[in-house]
């Protein structure tokens, strides 16, 4: 299921992942370390949401290494 | 006088107009387009041919039918000896419905005046009558309820609150029932929901109630049928005539219709077979239900009309699968957020589950066992602890929750109209926007409302505030999370 993120511009891709498993963590159990695309597009973990040029309503998928 | 030298006379009657425009008497704005001379719709018939007369003589049978149930099972006492996830089944269909139907009085009314034959008009009228004891029957069988049990409040309260469900419900509902012109209120309910999809209503659901003991629910369904299964009829005459004037728009409306129709009904039907009938009294389940009298017999009715399938066939194939189970998931881990409460499933449940979906239950068994795992180390009673506390994302078309494709791959995307990015659950979804962009694009959702400011971002004052819900009413865990089979981490 699809839920909403609120994310800050100077806010790290790894946060906003972080925000994204405690959004789903009633249904999903974490498995370790994870990555997230945006369409095919892998996000760098460690560069702001501005920086890889995020926009509101994107859709992000994370998944598990 | 014979009935047979009357009945065309009254039921079938026509004008030819002499000081007005037949375009001005059915303006193709109101009746629909293709706009075709009357002469091209004088062979319009059904078979059920009703006077005013019959009519009412057989609905005051089942009136009479339904009372006398009612006066020996409709007390209180005889819905508390209901299974409590029958319950939550029996309010889902109760919020749902009525008010939908009384939205149905009104597409009938249309096509009441402006239908283009005699007979239709005639076959509309009883329509609206039906679909009004539609609304009146299940308003006067649960309103006794409400004293014992507040959630059965929301079978009046539903649609004028701005719950989720209510605004996906309208969404749905005031397209198909009360914005489309005669045309395509017959093509999409007489002919998508009422032919195609209703069997799963009247045979399926009215069987797993008769199986759950729930005589007056299984009373009402088979009351309600008699009538569909008339005013259903509307539909294909009015089908036939479409797919010979313009093929393109028959089909479009089909595949449209035939996409909205189902997801309402993967949650309204698929919940109650797959999750809330307890286990012993369940039946075949909801895909294979589909299977038999849903997704055989649409694709031969379609042939007979000269249709092809759905472009997203193999979409909605594979949405048997998945779609109703996903939104059950999702809906249990945002149960505050509805008027009724649901059954974590157990490991016979799931066993059961896993036997009926073996393509799809693997990818979801992880889901329930993560919750249940969340229950284990939290109270009993304690639902939200095991609860959502994000905001949930909303389709821009169907307004549900983005459930669609499958767990490891959700099908929702994005994609720019005007000057703003929309979400869409599925490609039907999006399709269906784009088509009629005219159509959709002004309405608001959950998010674009709390993006605007018009509703809170915090998700219990959401509840409050935006979906009319108390903590006496809203959804929980049918149990408290206290299931036998569920043992506790101590402390």
């Amino acid at each position: 299921m699809g839920v909403v993120v609120l994310g800050r511009p100077e806010a790290t891709v790894a946060e906003l992942g972080e925000d994204m498993l405690r959004a789903t963590s009633v249904r999903i159990a974490r498995r370790g370390r994870f990555r997230i695309t945006i369409g095919a597009r892998p996000l760098d973990l460690a560069a702001t949401l501005e920086a890889q040029g995020l926009e509101p309503l994107d859709r992000i998928d994370l998944s598990w290494e | 006088m014979r009935r047979e030298a009357w009945l065309d006379l009254a039921r079938k009657l026509d004008w030819d107009f002499s000081y007005v425009r037949e375009e001005e008497v059915f303006p193709p704005e109101v009746s629909g387009r293709p706009w075709l001379p009357g002469a091209a719709w004088r062979d319009w018939d059904e078979p059920f041919k009703t006077t005013y007369a019959d009519y009412v003589a057989t609905q005051s049978q089942k009136e009479g039918a339904v009372e006398a149930v009612r006066a020996a099972l409709g007390r209180v006492s005889d819905f508390e000896r209901l299974p409590r996830g029958w319950l939550s089944a029996l309010k889902l269909h109760a919020a749902t419905l009525p008010l939908a139907e009384f939205a149905a009085v009104i597409g009938n009314l249309r096509a009441a005046r402006f239908g283009r034959d005699g007979a239709w008009r005639t076959a509309a009228a009883f329509g609206a009558l039906d679909e009004l004891r539609h609304t009146q029957i299940p308003l006067l069988l649960m309103h006794p309820l409400v004293g014992w049990d507040e959630q059965f409040d929301w079978t009046h309260k539903l649609l004028h609150t701005d719950n989720w469900v209510a605004i996906a419900a309208r969404h749905l509902f005031d397209e198909l029932l009360l914005g489309a012109d005669p045309i395509e209120f017959a093509v999409a309910t007489n002919f998508v929901f009422e032919t195609g999809f209703t069997n799963l209503q009247f045979i399926g659901l009215s069987a797993v109630a008769h199986g759950v003991g729930d005589r007056l629910f299984e009373s009402l369904l088979g009351s309600i049928q008699s009538d569909e299964a008339r005013h259903a009829q509307i539909g294909g005459p009015v089908l036939d005539r479409l797919v010979a004037a313009d093929p393109a728009r028959a089909q479009r409306l089909v595949d449209k219709w035939f996409w909205r129709s189902w997801q309402l009904f993967a949650v309204v039907t698929g919940f109650a077979m797959d999750y809330l009938t307890p286990l012993a009294q369940r039946g075949p389940s909801f895909k294979e239900f589909m299977h038999e009298w849903i997704v055989e017999q649409f694709l031969n009715t379609l042939r007979d009309h000269g249709l092809e399938r759905p472009w997203y066939w193999e979409t909605f194939l594979n949405a048997l699968d998945h779609y109703h189970h996903m939104v059950y998931a999702s809906a249990y881990t945002y149960r505050s957020s509805v008027w009724f409460d649901f059954v974590l499933p157990g490991p016979e449940e799931r066993a059961w589950l896993r036997a009926k979906y073996p393509a799809s239950w693997p990818a979801l068994d992880p889901i329930w066992t993560q919750i249940t795992e969340r229950w284990r180390a939290a109270d009993r009673g304690n639902d939200l602890a095991v609860h959502g506390t994000a905001i949930v994302g909303f389709c821009e078309l169907c307004q549900s929750v983005l459930c669609n494709g499958t767990p490891a791959a959700n099908s929702a995307v994005v994609a720019p109209y005007d000057d703003r990015r929309r979400i869409f659950c599925s490609e039907p979804c999006r399709w269906i926007f784009e088509s009629e962009p005219e159509r959709y694009r002004d309405h608001k959702g959950i998010v674009r409302r709390v993006l605007d400011g018009e509703a809170p971002a915090n998700l219990l004052a959401l509840l409050r505030q935006t979906f009319g819900l108390r903590y006496e009413t809203w959804g929980k865990d049918a149990f408290g999370g206290d299931y036998p089979w569920l043992d506790r981490v101590k402390p």
